[in-house]
């Protein structure tokens, strides 16, 4: 009963700060969005230390009859992969309204459209019937514009209409896959949207269907993962948005995207992996084409991601390629189809979440505000490093943990990503090598760049207000869950196993081994 | 005591973390100099002691072993462990660390951070040595980088930020490659134990020897090939090998002092251990073949590094140059161990305790000379070695201890240099006498080179930077005399470090096989 309450909670929340909130100042709607998602942290944590000694499989909350006609059903649960990023969507939660404490136009809206999001984000990783995923995967989508549009900053008239067609562009897609889907299976038995019945039956259906009704599914699902080429509204989204919503964006939606790839595309058709693309008139065949067609862009996310980041000028944009670099991880971990690299991607769909989210907070939250400028070559006149060593540090261990330093989550996502690649598509690891190294360059270029830029030193820095209370909290709450599942990942790596393996068997068998 | 030695290397390990929380709520920066020499006194001591007593006890054997599934998945295990190969390094690191805090004493710019920082390294380093899974050893690996990266940033010469950049990407490039071949290592094998990937059998207790433990079958022999080279070439960027060493001159002139001492010292050594812990078991078939071509390398290392170091006009870079040439004797041993049934076992025995003791050796004797050179720098305001001169009239107690450091580094007999150089010889003459002849030479030059130095910066005429140079001050002695008098005990008896030595050889003789 308890996780689908994450999603009630966010919507009455939203209804609240909408209805109630209006007139009263910014500082009775921060304290109280403050509670809710502690609150709402409470209850994820609470689920997921719940679901460590759980069964495999998902556990089921609710089973109502929605709209039986059509076999849809309301089916509220979470299984292994899905309590981690409720877990994650919790902890983002918070962190977000902490860096959102400045906000004083509009704040109860602010608060109202960030727990819209939330509400439409719980409920699809609480979805275990995808019909239900989709109607939640698009709730979310709205506040996102308004976020963007209302809140953010450089250019968030155009960023958010972009951010809000690709979605919708990506759920067309996910809308036409499904009704395929559905059609097909009314015409050889009973249809259904349960996820649990589709990962049985599905991976069954005509490899021909499979062919072209999987990368519908897979892409416009991906879509919102970030995958290149679709991946343009990403950098400029995120750069757009308000602290928070850079935070939930980056940290949170994108994983959405992942989460449906892998629930409502690879575990339904899995066979579509393992079609050859026949084009008779010129005679040509290649072998494995959706397999190696989605494997080839998400290590190209990973490399292009990086080189992109690598020549940013604006540094909000660095963290926004990056976060493109860093779904690349997740995308390929989850095209090796064996245990190691799908767990490898779920761990790195939690880690990148929180470093996302800890890197935007720190940019776009600590640093931008204070200095209303984004331009590297101009940071460094302020002397940061020197006036304000806390916004330092935080900033090293941040970028570090994203790098993919040993001692935090990211390293632990990286290695298993990397051995699930070894074992699959040995070499990938040619692309995936030279992305952690740029991933460290970009990282090294721009320590030097913003804390030790060049700067007029006759000039004296301009004075910067000091780091608050609320942005201590935040920083040091995600830094502290990097360093605890990086030296402790069996917290992770044990629930998403248990369901993984299963899947992965499922899976390895219609697409027929490695290489 | 039990608790201390439960889990002896992990507080081992550990303990200098205390250290930093400690110097954070500090403010004085003499109460955090205290702090931190009393934090690396401590881990001296009781890392000492724990070496003594596995000493005694037979120093063939893995002692004071954890052994705990971190990511069962992966077979990544928190695994650590002292044994003949690593009681050498850890020694070193735990002797090398006061004298580096010492060092940076009466540095006025190293406060909070710069002892923290050292502190987080040290912890690094002993977590590097004492690592027994791969996992486990390279999230040490990484580690050492970070807090060596921001000492350079912060406290370095001119262009440090440059030295800095490149230091940390070259080597992560390579750390990377050792990355990717451990993921393929472990996709055929199924572990990552270091121990167990060797076969040594001596962890049966533990975790049962692997079905079909010679993995040279289970690995196809194309792609053994590339893991042998991929981790070969990984590592030799670490040590460094020429030609992948073009990180180290800009990283030893730029960086502190005190930081060059510890990277000479201990960093260096890195590479070498890991080459004689990862790489040495693996592939025995692999391991003959190459041997000679490996020797090669080294040669040519050896000979370039130290005709260039003839070239060079500022201190530092001469010795970074020659501390490369030193470490290429190393790798010269490490071939001759790799050597297979080609070179005999005696000749291995004298290679391999030759390399442990060049490595403690070296460690000691570059670390004294970079923190001559330091001093040097800082009073003398200049680093060309055409700027000194005439240094025995002006300031004759450091004339005559670096003196002692320079003959060290030579090989002169007597001190510590030369033990190890002949037991490196003496173990590679009969079986690769080409390679041997030439690395000789190089010896000849590193005289040469040194013999110049001396000169122009002891005797001769008194130049304008050298009268502001003061001798030494008491605590500058107190820091140099435990280095001088090893280069001296070493020098004259060596005994003790070759017994520790001693267990690495049974332990690989027991491994390698003929």
């Amino acid at each position: 009963m308890l996780a689908q309450s994450t999603i009630y909670l966010s919507f009455i929340a939203a209804l609240l700060l909408m209805t109630l909130f209006r007139c009263r100042s910014g500082q009775c709607a921060r304290v109280f969005a403050l509670v809710i998602s502690l609150v709402l942290f409470g209850l994820s944590v609470w689920t997921f230390c719940h679901h460590q000694s759980a069964a495999p499989g998902y556990q089921i909350e609710t089973n109502l009859e929605w709209i039986p006609s059509a076999g849809i059903r309301y089916i509220a649960g979470a299984d292994g992969v899905g309590i981690v990023l409720i877990l994650l969507t919790g902890i983002v939660a918070v962190a977000g309204v902490l860096f959102s404490w400045h906000i004083e136009e509009r704040a109860a809206e602010f608060f109202a459209f960030y727990f819209l999001l939330l509400g439409g984000v719980y409920g699809v990783f609480l979805s275990v019937d995808l019909f239900m995923l989709f109607v939640f995967y698009e709730i979310a989508i709205v506040p996102k514009y308004f976020l963007i549009a209302r809140w953010g900053s450089t250019n968030r008239e155009y960023a958010a209409m972009k951010l809000a067609l690709y979605s919708f562009g990506g759920s067309a897609l996910v809308l036409l896959g499904m009704i395929a889907l559905y059609a097909e299976l009314a015409r050889s038995g009973v249809p259904t949207f349960d996820l649990r019945t589709l990962a049985e039956i599905g991976p069954n259906l005509p490899l021909q269907f499979q062919f072209w009704c999987f990368p519908l599914l897979f892409t416009g699902f991906a879509i919102l993962a970030g995958m290149v080429p679709f991946h343009t509204w990403a950098p400029a989204g995120h750069v757009a948005a308000p602290t928070a919503g850079s935070m939930l964006l980056a940290g949170v939606v994108m994983k959405l995207g992942a989460y449906g790839c892998l629930k409502g595309a690879l575990m339904i058709m899995p066979g579509a992996l393992s079609i050859p693309l026949v084009i008779p008139y010129i005679g040509l065949e290649i072998p494995r084409f959706w397999f190696w067609m989605f494997s080839a862009l998400a290590a190209t996310n990973i490399l292009y991601g990086a080189m992109a980041a690598l020549v940013q000028k604006d540094f909000k944009y660095v963290i926004g390629y990056s976060s493109i670099s860093h779904m690349g991880f997740v995308l390929i971990g989850l095209m090796t189809l064996n245990t190691i690299g799908v767990t490898g991607a779920v761990v790195q769909m939690f880690s990148h979440g929180v470093v996302a989210s800890l890197m935007f907070a720190i940019v776009g939250g600590m640093i931008y505000q204070r200095t209303h400028t984004r331009d590297i070559s101009k940071l460094g006149a302020f002397r940061l490093r020197i006036n304000h060593p806390g916004i330092a540090i935080m900033f090293f261990i941040g970028t570090f943990a994203a790098a993919g330093l040993p001692g935090f989550s990211g390293f632990v996502a990286e290695f298993l990503v990397v051995r699930g690649t070894a074992e699959a598509f040995t070499w990938m690891l040619i692309p995936v090598g030279l992305g952690i190294i740029v991933t460290f360059a970009y990282t090294l270029k721009f320590i030097h760049l913003v804390f030790w830029g060049p700067h007029d030193a006759t000039v004296k820095a301009p004075l910067l207000p000091k780091l608050k209370v609320n942005e201590i909290c935040g920083g040091v709450f995600l830094i502290v869950i990097l360093i605890l599942f990086g030296l402790v990942p069996r917290l992770l790596t044990d629930v998403i196993e248990k369901d993984v393996t299963p899947a992965v068997k499922v899976m390895s068998t219609h697409v027929g081994g490695p290489r | 005591m039990s608790i201390f030695t439960d889990h002896a290397l992990t507080w081992l390990t550990f303990i200098p973390l205390l250290g930093v929380l400690i110097n954070c709520v500090v403010t004085s920066s003499f109460t955090v100099r205290v702090i931190t020499l009393v934090t690396t006194l401590v881990v001296m001591v009781y890392g000492l002691v724990l070496c003594v007593l596995f000493a005694g006890n037979k120093a063939a054997t893995l002692a004071y072993v954890e052994h705990y599934p971190w990511i069962s998945l992966v077979n990544a295990n928190y695994f650590v462990g002292l044994d003949g190969i690593n009681a050498i390094p850890v020694v070193l690191t735990l002797l090398l660390m006061p004298v580096v805090v010492l060092a940076a004493w009466r540095n006025p710019r190293a406060g909070r951070l710069f002892f923290s920082l050292l502190l987080i390294e040290q912890t690094a380093l002993l977590g590097v040595f004492t690592a027994l899974n791969f996992y486990h050893w390279f999230v040490f690996y990484e580690l050492t980088l970070v807090p060596v990266y921001f000492l350079i940033k912060y406290y370095g010469g001119t262009h440090r930020s440059d030295a800095a950049f490149k230091f940390f990407l070259y080597t992560l490039a390579g750390s990377v490659l050792l990355f990717v071949c451990y993921q393929l290592l472990h996709y055929y094998t199924g572990t990552l134990d270091f121990v167990t990937l060797g076969g040594h059998g001596i962890m049966d207790t533990i975790e049962g020897p692997l079905p079909g433990q010679d993995f040279e079958r289970m690995v196809p022999s194309a792609l053994a090939i590339f893991l042998f080279w991929g981790i070969f070439i990984g590592l030799a960027v670490k040590v460094p090998l020429y030609p992948l060493h073009s990180w180290l001159p800009d990283a030893y002139t730029q960086a502190p002092p005190e930081v060059v001492m510890l990277m000479t010292g201990v960093m260096s050594k890195i590479g070498i251990y890991a080459l004689v812990r990862l790489l040495l078991p693996l592939f025995p078939e692999l391991n003959a073949q190459f041997a000679p071509l490996v020797a090669w390398l080294a040669a040519l290392s050896i000979i370039v590094s130290i005709l260039v170091a003839l070239q060079k006009k500022e201190i530092r870079e001469v010795f970074a140059y020659s501390s490369m040439n030193h470490v290429g004797f190393c790798v010269l041993a490490f071939a001759c161990v790799m050597g297979g049934a080609a070179v005999s076992s005696s000749d291995k025995a004298f290679a391999l305790s030759g390399l442990f003791l060049q490595v403690f050796s070296h460690g000691i004797t570059a670390a004294c000379l970079f923190y001559f050179a330091g001093l040097l720098e800082e009073r003398g305001n200049t680093v060309l070695i055409s700027g000194f001169g005439g240094l025995r009239n002006v300031a004759p107690v450091m004339t005559g201890l670096f003196g002692v450091a320079l003959f060290a580094s030579i090989g002169l007999p007597g001190l510590s240099g030369f033990v190890s150089e002949f037991l490196i010889i003496r173990g590679t003459l009969p079986s690769y006498p080409w390679q041997t002849a030439v690395s000789c030479a190089g010896l000849i030059v590193t005289a040469l080179v040194f013999l110049k130095l001396m000169e122009r910066i002891f005797f001769g005429p008194v130049t304008p930077q050298s009268e502001t140079i003061h001798d030494l001050t008491p605590m500058e002695k107190v820091t140099l005399i435990p280095l001088i008098f090893l280069m001296f005990a070493i020098g004259l008896f060596p005994q003790p470090l070759v017994y520790l030595a001693q267990g690495a050889i049974q332990l690989i003789e027991g491994g390698v096989g003929q």
